[in-house]
């Protein structure tokens, strides 16, 4: 359920990427300022494409069973709330802007983190 | 711990370590502070050398006889619109404004904040003197982040002092004068006739019909378009 919650976050932000048009200032919508900033691309890539495929291995995490979904799962979400803490630092004290679904994006990586280690605990692999 | 609680572990370190990486890559391609170190104003030698030799006239620039009509609607604060003035606009003065086919009219607009009023009604009151699209290039060329405080009254006054033809005490009790205030409004309702959602907007009218391209395009977009409607 997290993963397609974020799926849609990041597939959203994502097609406005590659369909939307040239960055401008809209009246009564800001200026999309983090979206627009430096700090949102890696690479030429924008970082919603990045997100989006972090999704979709924690997707791919949630339907395999076993040890390596649980494996998969953990990776992801330590790897997308880490990153996603960065660009909530970048917001605030570097581009001085907030992306609500940046935000968005970050409880439900923080939630999906909860997840994959109560599904690591559930199974004992630390111990067994 | 087990050989599975060692490879979750070994797992998650690789994955800190990557992020890491990615972040040093992100934070180094990241934007510093404003270009202009504090307290200077840049961009004016620049700007007058764009605009020497070209005819103006309150918020325009160019002959008042060209055949097409190129209206750009800016706010003072908006970040797409310092990029457009950096690239954008210089083509189209360069180009078709410089070789008499158009005229280019700057349109200031206030919806981003309190500062933006500041700098419109700065720009307005060098129009009335016939250098309104100067004195708007050098303020987007000085722009600071959103409503910190970078529209100060030491900026604008300093911006009005370099530009030649700027009768400072002219400019300065205009600021205060309704005419500004008027000019400014008259900017928002012809923004709001022509359909203008956001900035930077150009509107290009000409014997050939009207074009309407929202945002920071490239340059050859507007060009093409002002010779499209010519």
């Amino acid at each position: 359920m997290l993963a397609l919650l974020g799926l849609g976050i990041t597939g959203y932000l994502s097609w406005t990427e590659l369909m939307g048009d040239d960055p401008s200032c809209v009246i009564g919508g800001g200026c999309a300022t983090v979206q627009n900033s430096e700090y949102a691309q890696i690479f030429g890539m924008s970082l919603s494409y990045l997100g989006f495929f972090t999704y979709a291995f924690m997707l791919a995490s949630a339907l395999m069973p076993g040890f390596w979904g649980r494996l998969l799962g953990i990776v992801t979400s330590v790897g997308g709330v880490l990153f996603s803490l960065w660009l909530l630092y970048a917001e605030l004290f570097l581009i001085e802007a907030i992306c609500p679904w940046c935000m968005a994006s970050l409880v439900v990586m923080l939630l999906a983190l909860a997840v994959a280690v109560a599904r690591i605990a559930r199974a004992g692999d630390l111990t067994s | 711990m087990s050989r599975k609680g060692w490879l979750i572990g070994g797992a998650v370190v690789v994955v800190i370590a990557v992020v890491v990486a990615l972040v040093v890559i992100s934070a180094s391609g990241g934007d510093s502070s404003s270009d202009a170190p504090a307290g200077e104003t840049v961009g004016v030698t620049k700007t007058l050398d764009l605009v020497e030799g070209i005819p103006q006239a309150e918020f325009t620039i160019g002959k008042a006889g060209a055949p097409v009509t190129v209206r750009e609607f800016i706010d003072p604060q908006c970040p797409v619109c310092k990029s457009a003035s950096e690239t954008t606009v210089p083509a189209i003065i360069e180009g078709p404004v410089a070789d008499g086919t158009a005229k280019l009219i700057i349109e200031p607009l206030t919806f981003i904040g309190s500062e933006s009023s500041t700098g419109a009604l700065a720009i307005a009151a060098a129009a009335r003197q016939d250098r309104g699209v100067t004195f708007a290039e050098i303020l987007l060329a000085n722009q600071g982040k959103e409503n910190s405080g970078w529209v100060s009254d030491a900026l604008l006054t300093d911006i009005a002092g370099k530009i030649p033809g700027i009768d400072v005490a002219t400019w300065e009790s205009d600021r205060n004068g309704t005419e500004v205030g008027d000019a400014v409004f008259a900017a928002s309702d012809r923004a709001t006739a022509n359909g203008v959602n956001a900035t930077p907007t150009f509107v290009i009218t000409g014997p050939g019909g009207k074009r309407v391209i929202t945002g920071a395009s490239e340059p050859a977009t507007v060009l093409d378009a002002i010779e499209a409607v010519s």
